[in-house]
């Protein structure tokens, strides 16, 4: 340990980068400085915008002019941004490579698979035949079945989970020293998640490499690192031993996003009543698809109904069949005890108020050509009678206040808002019509964690004070056990398993919903048991009586 | 796939038939072929009897009828001028015109993939500011004017080139030349255009965390994918060619199909025209097959649908 130390794997030394914008130069990545050994496993953390990714582009030599790039990072003492461009490639795919978050589209869909992972060999100057040869070797290591004939398969003929394992044997091809994931698994279902990130750490065993891995879940890092960086704002706001840094964060932001995964949203779930809104051995088919198959579920008044299950599960169906946005093809969805189907006239009238709808994509749900006012105030034009003419702004603006924006947001356009804002707006139009139900389809799915830890909290205290009931689909279970009172796991379209959600989560019957449970990377007994270390590395040079309040937290 | 061919193959046939109906009455609205090919002077029962002998004073529809026999037994019907089967010109000339348009279709591609994917790397540079610019004059000059410019400047002021007709190769610049101008500006703009956007895609970022060198990246990568939105356009492209040939073909005085169809309409040659137009769409039909089956080959999404 006293030696000369070696350089390190890899130096990230005071590394901006700004990109050119209209308005002049943004910085995405501000003086961030990092380094990694050999062997070693290091973890950046942060939300979308902390510049984590751009920092990966940067070391990956992915960034063009007009990006600027600034500081410098070495490579085993090299520097990579200085170094002539041939020596560089030589390095890229043999000495260091790269996984990204989404396998398909960078893949080229116009190449057999197995071509390309030996590319990454005939690039380094092997012969073709022993590219082929390796490849075939690695399409078996890494889990693909029957190698031989999946070979000359193309990126659109496999599931997402094993283009992230095609991915994983182009970047494994050379037995690179250092390996950087960026979002390896954030579009993967939690159990596919799990299935890569144990065959990440096979082949780091394996082939004794270096790890950078970039992700926004802190369960995610937990699982794979040792140690971990903070970004926020293309700022390193806290690094440190991940065990430390997630006992014992330092930065009030690295406390935000760690109070978040533990935080509980729960309320008391009011005494049970007749259901509002029930599903009697619902069927839907896409085709010869069935989709959902005998599916029955209820809520009753103020009641939250979580729905979780990966995709294709047949939970988004179950979701439309509820708002009547599609219809049954068996089975039956009863709003208060009348088939949605069979009403019409002033029964319809009052099941489409009283049953509202908040989905994932915030982005492309609200009209981009409509004002804030114009979208709050249009289920009112469609539902005369609800709140009179004269007070639509005053009574949008109410609305704008109880899901925490600004009434001066009321003549501004959704394109002028963050993902968390517009969700929030959605929100806000879904309770225009003061529903008693609000189906959330994937609602906080697409959003950060902070984020989403906010709009939880949005519709729990919404809860409290309106009485609401809400049916919460989602596939995120440490959301869905922190927040539901009953749970449904659905997968392939049947209900495997429901009941209350604290003893669903604690004693699951089903091998599946325990398969569920086990894949998702969960934080809470890991935190317990690091925070329980007899002395954790004191937060600042003198520890005082008192202590930094972040000592004591938990 | 085959299945996929066939039924191409079916909707040609169904677009051929509607050609043949409306080549047939059009030509009909040209004006009597008596007036045209008789001597002003000659009788009414010259006129008569020519008639009767090419069927003309038969009501419309029963021509028609009889045509589409004959057509359904490969017989195009004779041709009023020369004596001779109408198919034997229009075979004799389609050869000619099928050369010249391969010749400007494979310089077209060639050089327009090199010089949009180099115009495509350096976005905004001076290279492809000069080939922008230059490729939207080439496909929006009017071939008849550059080709009556080409022969005024080439032939007449500096005596390099033939004014027309063929025989070496020099008479292929002129026509090659004016020919290339659209096709290739067009085919330079969407194959810069399709550059960008591969360049620019996640698989090429992956590609260059490979190692893969510029040159690879481009010719390795993009080129096939861009060739996906470009092959399109050059079929289109392919077609107009043998459309532009009318004129570049009548200015060269080249004998092509062009130069053939001018003087049939010139003649009220009926059959010969109609058989020409007919040889002309069927070629067009089978390249927009053999496109299909290009794009397939080069997309295996497609293949699989």
């Amino acid at each position: 340990m006293a030696d000369p130390a070696p350089a390190p794997l890899l130096a990230v030394e005071r590394l901006a980068v700004d990109f050119a914008t209209e308005t002049g130069w943004f910085a995405a990545v501000r003086g961030v400085g990092f380094e990694l050994a050999r062997d070693e496993s290091l973890a950046v953390i942060g939300e979308s915008g902390s510049g984590k990714s751009v920092t990966a582009a940067a070391i990956m030599g992915l960034l063009d002019p007009p990006a600027r790039i600034l500081g410098d990072v070495r490579f085993a003492g090299e520097s990579l941004l200085t170094m002539a461009p041939d020596r560089r490639r030589s390095l890229y795919g043999r000495e260091l490579s790269i996984i990204f978050q989404d396998p398909l589209t960078h893949l080229n869909p116009v190449q057999p698979v197995g071509w390309q992972i030996g590319e990454v060999c005939t690039i380094h100057g092997a012969p073709r035949r022993e590219a082929r040869e390796r490849a075939l070797e690695l399409l078996a290591r890494v889990g693909i079945p029957d190698p031989l004939r999946r070979y000359a398969a193309y990126p659109h003929e496999f599931s997402g989970g094993q283009r992230q394992r095609i991915m994983i044997a182009m970047a494994m091809a050379l037995r690179p020293r250092l390996l950087i994931a960026d979002e390896p698994t954030t579009a993967l279902d939690v159990t596919v998640q799990a299935q890569i990130l144990e065959l990440l750490a096979g082949l780091r065993e394996e082939y004794g490499m270096s790890l950078l891995m970039i992700t926004h879940d802190l369960g995610v890092a937990a699982e794979v690192a040792e140690r971990v960086v903070v970004m926020r704002r293309g700022e390193i706001v806290e690094a440190g031993s991940l065990p430390r840094v997630f006992a014992a964060p330092r930065h009030p932001y690295t406390r935000e996003l760690l109070t978040d995964r533990s935080e509980e949203y729960r309320s008391p779930a009011p005494a049970a009543a007749a259901p509002l809104l029930a599903v009697e051995n619902l069927a839907i088919r896409y085709g010869a698809f069935r989709a959902v198959r005998g599916v029955s579920a209820e809520v009753g008044k103020g009641e939250i109904l979580g729905v979780i299950g990966e995709s294709g599960s047949g939970k988004s169906s179950l979701a439309a069949a509820m708002l009547r946005l599609r219809p049954c093809d068996g089975g039956a969805v009863r709003f208060r005890g009348q088939d949605i189907w069979a009403l019409d006239g002033p029964g319809l009238r009052d099941y489409r108020r009283s049953v509202q709808a908040v989905f994932q994509d915030p982005f492309s749900s609200l009209n981009p050509r409509m004002t804030v006012e114009r979208l709050i105030a249009e289920p009112w034009v469609l539902n005369p009678g609800v709140v009179p003419r004269a007070r639509w702004r005053e009574r949008a603006a109410e609305l704008l206040e109880m899901v925490g924006l600004a009434p001066s947001d009321l003549d501004r356009y959704p394109g002028e808002f963050s993902g968390g804002q517009r969700q929030r707006i959605a929100i806000a139009r879904a309770l225009a019509l003061e529903p008693e139900i609000v189906v959330c389809d994937e609602a906080v799915s697409a959003l950060d964690m902070t984020i989403q830890a906010q709009v939880i909290r949005l519709l729990a205290d919404l809860r409290g004070r309106l009485g609401l009931a809400y049916v919460f689909i989602a596939h995120d279970l440490t959301l869905v056990r922190k927040f539901v009172d009953r749970v449904v796991v659905m997968k392939a379209g049947e209900v495997v398993e429901a009941g209350p959600a604290e003893e669903v989560f604690a004693n699951p019957r089903h091998p599946y919903t325990r398969q569920l449970i086990d894949s998702s990377p969960e934080l809470g007994p890991k935190l317990a048991e690091w925070r329980a270390l007899p002395d954790p590395p004191a937060p600042g040079p003198a520890r005082g009586a008192g202590g930094p309040p972040a000592a004591g937290g938990g | 796939m085959t299945r996929f061919m066939l039924g191409r193959a079916l909707h040609s046939l169904v677009a051929l038939l509607a050609l043949v109906v409306l080549v047939f009455f059009l030509a009909r609205l040209t004006g009597d072929p008596t007036n045209l090919f008789l001597p002003m002077d000659a009788s009414l029962a010259e006129r008569q009897a020519f008639a009767e002998r090419h069927g003309f004073d038969e009501p419309l529809l029963v021509q028609f009828w009889s045509y589409l026999v004959d057509l359904a037994h490969l017989d195009f019907g004779m041709s009023l001028f020369q004596a001779r089967p109408a198919i034997e010109p229009v075979l004799g000339a389609f050869p000619v015109t099928l050369r010249l348009a391969l010749v400007t279709m494979v310089l077209a591609l060639t050089l327009s993939v090199v010089i949009g994917s180099v115009a495509a790397y350096g976005p905004g540079g001076l290279f492809d500011r000069i080939a922008s610019l230059l490729s939207i004059l080439g496909a929006s000059t009017p071939d008849f004017w550059i080709a009556i410019v080409g022969i005024l400047f080439f032939s007449v002021s500096l005596g390099i080139l033939p004014t027309s007709g063929t025989g070496t190769g020099w008479h292929w610049i002129m026509p090659v030349g004016v020919l290339l101008l659209r096709p290739l500006g067009l085919l330079t703009q969407v194959v810069r255009a399709a550059m960008i956007g591969v360049l620019n895609s996640a698989y090429v970022k992956t590609a260059r965390a490979k190692g893969a060198s510029p040159r690879r990246v481009i010719f390795v990568h993009g080129v096939r994918n861009a060739m996906l939105s470009v092959i399109t356009v050059a079929g289109d492209q392919a077609a107009a060619l043998i459309n532009g040939a009318v004129i570049v073909e009548t200015v060269f005085g080249w004998p092509g199909i062009g130069n053939l169809m001018i003087n049939a309409i010139k003649q009220r040659d009926f059959a010969v025209l109609q058989a020409s137009i007919l040889v002309t769409a069927l070629a067009i039909f089978v390249m927009n097959l053999l496109i299909d089956i290009a794009y397939s080959r080069l997309d295996p999404r497609i293949r699989a649908g």
